[in-house]
C-alpha cells in the first residue's frame, strides 16, 4: 500500500467514525416497516379496486366488439380471403377438368390493383400454361362509389363482372330483356365478383344493382 | 398483531447468535440489522449522501420486505451494500438538482472538537474526494474503507472487475493530481 493509499484509508476511517447512528435506529426501523405495510396495503387495495372496475368495463366491451356479426370480425373474415385465389369456374379441356381462378394483387406506388386470371388442370395444380396468368390493372370501386359500371372479363364460357362490395345483388338482363343468372364467386373488403354464362346469341346488355334491403343502387348499359 | 407473513413483527425474532456470514445457520433480520446498520450508514455518508441514516434505514426496510422471499441469506450484506450505493446515487442526483452545484457546496460546519482533531492532510484528502467522479469515489470507498475485493466491488456496483481496476487506477491518479495542484496553488 502506498503512502497515499494509507492516508486515504485513514481519512475514510476517520470520516466514517464521525457518523454515529441513532441509538433508536431499530425502533425507527420498526416504525418504518409498519408504516410501509399500511401504505402498501392501501396501495394494493386501490390497485385491486381500479383493476376490478376496468375488468367490469372491459369484459362487456370485448364481448360487444367481437360478437360474430360485428364489422371488425366481418372485415377480418373477408380480408383473410384477400390472399387466397378465388375459384371462378371449372371447365373441360382436352378431356380433362380444369379450373379458372383469380388472384387479386396490390402493387406499385401509387398502389394499383391487378387482377390475374390463371388456369390449371385439376390433376396438375400450378402447371404453367402459355398465356397465363393473364393480368389486368383495374381501378377498384372506391368505398361509397356505387355508380361504377361493372368491369367485364370473359373466359371459358363465363363472363366475369367486378363491382363494388356495396352491391349486394347484381341483376343482369339481355337485349331481349331476359334475366341472366348471376353467381357471386368472390367478395372482399373492396371488391366483389360475379359470373354469368356466356351466350353470344343473346348477350348481357343492362345491369341493375341493389342494396341489402333490395333498394336499387345503380343501373346502366354493360360494357 | 395482524402483520401477515410479510410484515411480521421482526422484534419477535431477536436472536443473539448466527450473525451474517459465519456459516452457523440463517441469520435473523434483527442480527443483520444490529451488525451492519452502522456500517451501512457510514458507507452512505462516505458516498456523499447528506442523510446517511435515512438511506441506511431505507435499505434495511427494502431488505426486510424481501427477507421472506430470499432463498440464500448469506448474501444479504452484498444486497444491502448495493442498495445503499444505489440510494446514495439517487440522493446525490437529487442534491445536484436542488443545489445545482454540489461540488462547490460548503462543507458542513463541524463542531469545535471534531475540527480540532481533524488534521490538515485528512481535510485535504476529504475535499479532493468530492472532486472525483461518482464512480471513482464509490470504488475508493469500497476498496479503502470496506477493504472489499475487486470482485466484490464489481458485484456491488454492477461493473466488471477490469472496470473496477481501471477506475481505481484513474481515481488514485486524479487524487494525486488534485492534491499536487492544491499544494502548488
Amino acid at each position: 500500500m502506498t503512502e497515499l493509499e494509507r492516508k486515504l484509508a485513514e481519512t475514510l476511517r476517520a470520516e466514517a467514525e464521525k457518523v454515529r447512528p441513532s441509538r433508536h435506529a431499530w425502533a425507527v426501523h420498526q416504525q418504518r416497516v409498519r408504516r410501509r405495510g399500511r401504505r402498501r396495503r392501501r396501495h394494493n387495495a386501490l390497485v385491486i379496486g381500479v383493476a376490478a372496475v376496468l375488468l367490469l368495463v372491459a369484459v362487456p366491451f370485448v364481448r360487444w366488439a367481437f360478437r360474430p356479426d360485428s364489422p371488425a370480425v366481418a372485415q377480418a373474415a373477408t380480408a383473410s380471403r384477400f390472399d387466397v385465389p378465388f375459384l371462378i369456374t371449372r371447365f373441360q379441356h382436352d378431356g380433362m377438368p380444369w379450373r379458372l381462378y383469380l388472384h387479386v394483387e396490390q402493387a406499385g406506388i401509387p398502389k394499383r390493383t391487378i387482377l390475374c386470371f390463371d388456369v390449371d388442370p385439376d390433376s396438375q395444380p400450378g402447371r404453367a400454361i402459355p398465356g397465363f396468368p393473364n393480368c389486368t390493372a383495374v381501378e377498384l370501386p372506391q368505398p361509397g362509389d356505387l355508380a361504377r359500371p361493372p368491369y367485364r372479363f370473359s373466359y371459358f364460357s363465363k363472363r366475369i363482372y367486378l363491382y363494388s362490395p356495396a352491391v349486394v345483388r347484381l341483376k343482369i338482363t339481355t337485349a331481349s330483356g331476359a334475366d341472366v343468372p348471376t353467381t357471386e364467386v368472390a367478395r372482399a373488403a373492396d371488391y366483389a365478383f360475379a359470373t354469368v354464362p356466356l351466350n353470344d346469341q343473346d348477350p348481357p346488355r343492362r345491369y341493375e344493382t341493389f342494396t341489402l334491403r333490395g333498394q336499387p343502387l345503380t343501373s346502366g348499359s354493360l360494357p | 398483531m395482524g402483520w401477515g407473513r410479510r410484515y411480521r413483527d421482526v422484534s419477535a425474532s431477536v436472536d443473539a447468535g448466527a450473525p451474517e456470514g459465519v456459516g452457523v445457520g440463517v441469520p435473523t433480520f434483527h442480527a443483520v440489522f444490529h451488525e451492519h446498520f452502522t456500517q451501512m450508514t457510514r458507507l452512505a455518508h462516505l458516498l456523499g449522501a447528506d442523510d446517511a441514516e435515512n438511506v441506511a434505514q431505507e435499505a434495511f426496510v427494502r431488505l426486510h420486505e424481501r427477507w421472506d422471499d430470499l432463498e440464500d441469506h448469506t448474501h444479504v450484506v452484498g444486497y444491502l451494500r448495493a442498495t445503499v450505493v444505489n440510494m446514495s446515487r439517487s440522493r446525490l442526483r437529487h442534491l445536484r438538482v436542488v443545489r445545482r452545484a454540489p461540488q462547490d457546496r460548503p462543507e458542513d460546519e463541524r463542531s469545535a472538537e471534531v475540527s480540532a482533531v481533524a488534521n490538515w492532510e485528512r481535510r485535504r484528502i476529504r475535499a479532493v474526494l468530492t472532486k472525483l467522479t461518482r464512480r471513482q469515489r464509490e470504488v475508493l470507498v469500497l476498496r479503502y474503507w470496506l477493504d472489499l475485493s475487486t470482485a466484490a466491488i464489481g458485484q456491488t456496483l454492477g461493473i466488471s472487475p477490469g472496470t473496477v481496476k481501471a477506475t481505481t487506477h484513474h481515481a488514485m491518479e486524479n487524487l494525486r493530481k488534485h492534491l499536487a495542484e492544491e499544494e502548488g496553488g
